[in-house]
């Protein structure tokens, strides 16, 4: 990389020191729990996967430029600016070693929101050219496709047209006034058709309102997972649009984590202003669906289940009871992991890590962490809501040798629904 | 001679079926658009299925084969994809639920998940205005389920 890029990379660094993360690089005491909460620190061993040391070039930009001390030192010559070396050596952490699972910010002590910190420096690493390959083409892609994968319109209208002909429901594009705007994400179109369709049959018994938009269905914020503002506003801003010319009352997040987080939390700071229509994950609809006898399911699953909690939606939305509850509809043989809820292990897979083919191998080990969750439970079937999760779960189940399947929670609900005569649709 | 004239008759079919019936119709369905893949994997997992001695073991590793095509054959998260290659991806799913114990944490039947994934193959071969390719499919499984029953009551089964 040129060496104008590296300085651009370090402007952009130094423009995202804001007030809280100063206090954070001052208040941190090198107790190393964070350590500790990092799946890629704790299946490595290596020192380098330490949380915070993932954004030492952004604490020694700190220090050199904003504290006294770091001052002095620089003049005299006692410590070395960030340079192109550093960008290269630490690329690797900051993307491939970090599925921004937020973990690491819940124990630190101190208070350190060091997922965040992670999350911003990249988006220096992202402008210095120092971004992983597989996260530049999908951020290309969702810019100028409006898919990360590639996904265009056609694709989903095929799918509409097939879940017309094989169930006879309806998955209306652009219909103006309807009460829910569904979001989709690529993984789920590409991998996971049958999502769409327990959202039409689910949203079919709740005798609710729901439309897609051909302009903007996709959910998954690739800006954000890069670390580029700019990309991640343009993104959220198309779903704004397409949300506000449709007069929708709420939009709602497919199973995909970082795409809640995205459309939910960093959408409105990074589109400058509010929106006039709720956000909500689809468990949280679901749930609310629940409270008013709007879901109405039968029989029981009697395999052994466990839920892997998705971290975006666990640990920055705080959605803990909704898939419990919901789960609690259609099993009574449901178990918890050792560590679940807000103090779950990432599968290792999100934050951009399964988007980065560099990463494979690291992202192997990490799921050691959720391998060994798994063992002590001794469970028939695993239940998630998050597309990518649930791909990730599985190839690291099969490359253990576990048999265990992967369902989603929105279908496995929707494939309990009591049919109603009349209402169409499949059970 | 038993005729399935519609997919409201063939669910009903297959619902009446036990399980080691339905999964052999299941791999029968998947034989039917087994052209649309190259993993000679699937070929070998199915005839287990269809083989009527095939032990436990066999079955489980015939599962096993099905489902790391299925891995392998997916859409990578944020990887350049196209929705008319995921013909093999479907194909494979389906090859998975066949040779699978149940329909996996549904209260769905066996060889309806397999018929649907089935038709989603086809579905991504079909260009906007080909309706009729999946419709064939569709046509195909109500023929294959209602031979299926014919020669099970010819051999003394019901
Ligand atoms: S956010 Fe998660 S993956 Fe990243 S450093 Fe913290 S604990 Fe590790
Ligand atoms: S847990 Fe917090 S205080 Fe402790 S080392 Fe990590 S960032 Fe510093």
């Amino acid at each position: 990389m040129s060496s104008a890029s590296i300085e651009k990379g370090i402007r952009m660094i130094r423009e995202q020191i804001d007030a809280p993360i100063a206090s954070f690089f001052s208040s941190c005491v090198h107790c190393g729990m964070c350590a500790d909460a990092c799946h890629f620190y704790v299946q490595t061993g290596d020192p380098r996967y330490t949380p915070i040391n993932k954004v030492e070039p952004m604490r020694r930009i700190w220090e050199q430029e904003y504290t006294l001390w770091g001052r002095i030192k620089a003049t005299l010559g006692l410590s070395r600016k960030v340079n192109a070396q550093d960008f290269e050596a630490w690329e690797e952490l900051v993307y491939d070693g970090c599925s921004l699972c937020g973990r690491c910010s819940l124990v630190c002590p101190v208070g350190n929101d060091i997922s965040d910190m992670i999350r911003k420096i990249r988006e220096g690493f992202a402008v210095a050219g120092h971004a992983p390959e597989g996260l530049v083409g999908a951020t290309r892609r969702a810019v100028e496709i409006g898919s990360p994968m590639g996904v265009r319109l056609s694709a989903l209208e095929a799918q509409i047209r097939h879940l017309k002909h094989d169930t006879g429901l309806d998955a209306p594009l652009d219909q103006a006034g309807a009460d829910y705007l569904v979001l989709l994400s690529s993984m789920e179109i590409m991998n996971f058709p049958e999502y769409l369709e327990a959202i039409a049959r689910i949203m079919q018994q709740a005798g609710k309102t729901w439309t897609i938009s051909s302009r903007a269905f996709e959910a998954t914020n690739s800006g954000v997972q890069i670390g580029v503002s700019d990309i991640a506003a343009e993104l959220v801003q198309r779903v704004v649009d397409a949300a506000e010319e449709l007069g929708v009352k709420t939009v709602i997040s497919p199973e995909c984590g970082h795409a809640y987080t995205a459309i939910r939390f960093e959408g409105p700071n990074l589109i400058g202003r509010p929106y006039n229509f709720r956000v909500q994950h689809i468990l949280e609809v679901l749930e609310e669906f629940r409270q008013q006898g709007l879901l109405k399911t039968k029989g029981k699953e009697t395999d052994r289940m466990t839920f892997h909690d998705p971290c975006q939606l666990v640990r920055k939305g705080g959605v803990i009871e909704a898939p419990r509850n919901l789960l609690g509809m259609v099993t009574d043989s449901f178990v918890e992991m050792r560590d679940h809820a807000e103090m779950n292990w990432c599968c290792g897979g999100g934050g951009g890590v399964s988007a980065n083919e560099r990463a494979d191998e690291l992202k192997s080990k990490a799921f050691n962490q959720k391998k060994s969750q798994l063992d002590e439970l001794g469970v028939d079937t695993l239940v998630t809501a998050c597309a990518n999760c649930r791909i990730t779960l599985e190839e690291g189940l099969e490359r253990n040798d576990m048999d265990i399947p992967v369902i989603g929670l929105t279908e496995m609900l929707a494939d309990h629904l009591v049919e109603e005569p009349g209402k169409g649709g499949e059970t | 001679m038993r005729t399935i004239e519609n997919d409201d008759d063939l669910r009903a079919a297959l619902t009446q079926m036990d399980v080691t019936d339905q999964r052999h119709v299941a791999a029968l369905f998947v034989e039917d658009v087994l052209e649309y893949t190259h993993d000679s994997r699937l070929r070998h997992a199915l005839s287990v299925v269809i083989r009527a001695d095939a032990s436990e073991a066999e079955l489980k590793a015939a599962h096993r084969t099905a489902r790391a095509a299925a891995l392998d054959a997916h859409a990578r998260c944020g990887a350049d994809s196209d929705w008319s290659d995921q013909s093999p991806y479907f194909v494979a799913r389906a090859a998975e639920a066949a040779t699978g114990k149940n329909a996996k944490g549904t209260s769905s039947t066996l060889a309806w998940l397999v018929a649907m994934q089935c038709r989603m193959a086809t579905c991504c071969l079909a260009s906007e205005t080909d309706q009729e390719s999946e419709e064939n499919t569709c046509s195909a499984q109500r023929r294959i389920a209602a031979e299926f029953i014919n020669s099970r009551k010819d051999n003394g089964h019901e």
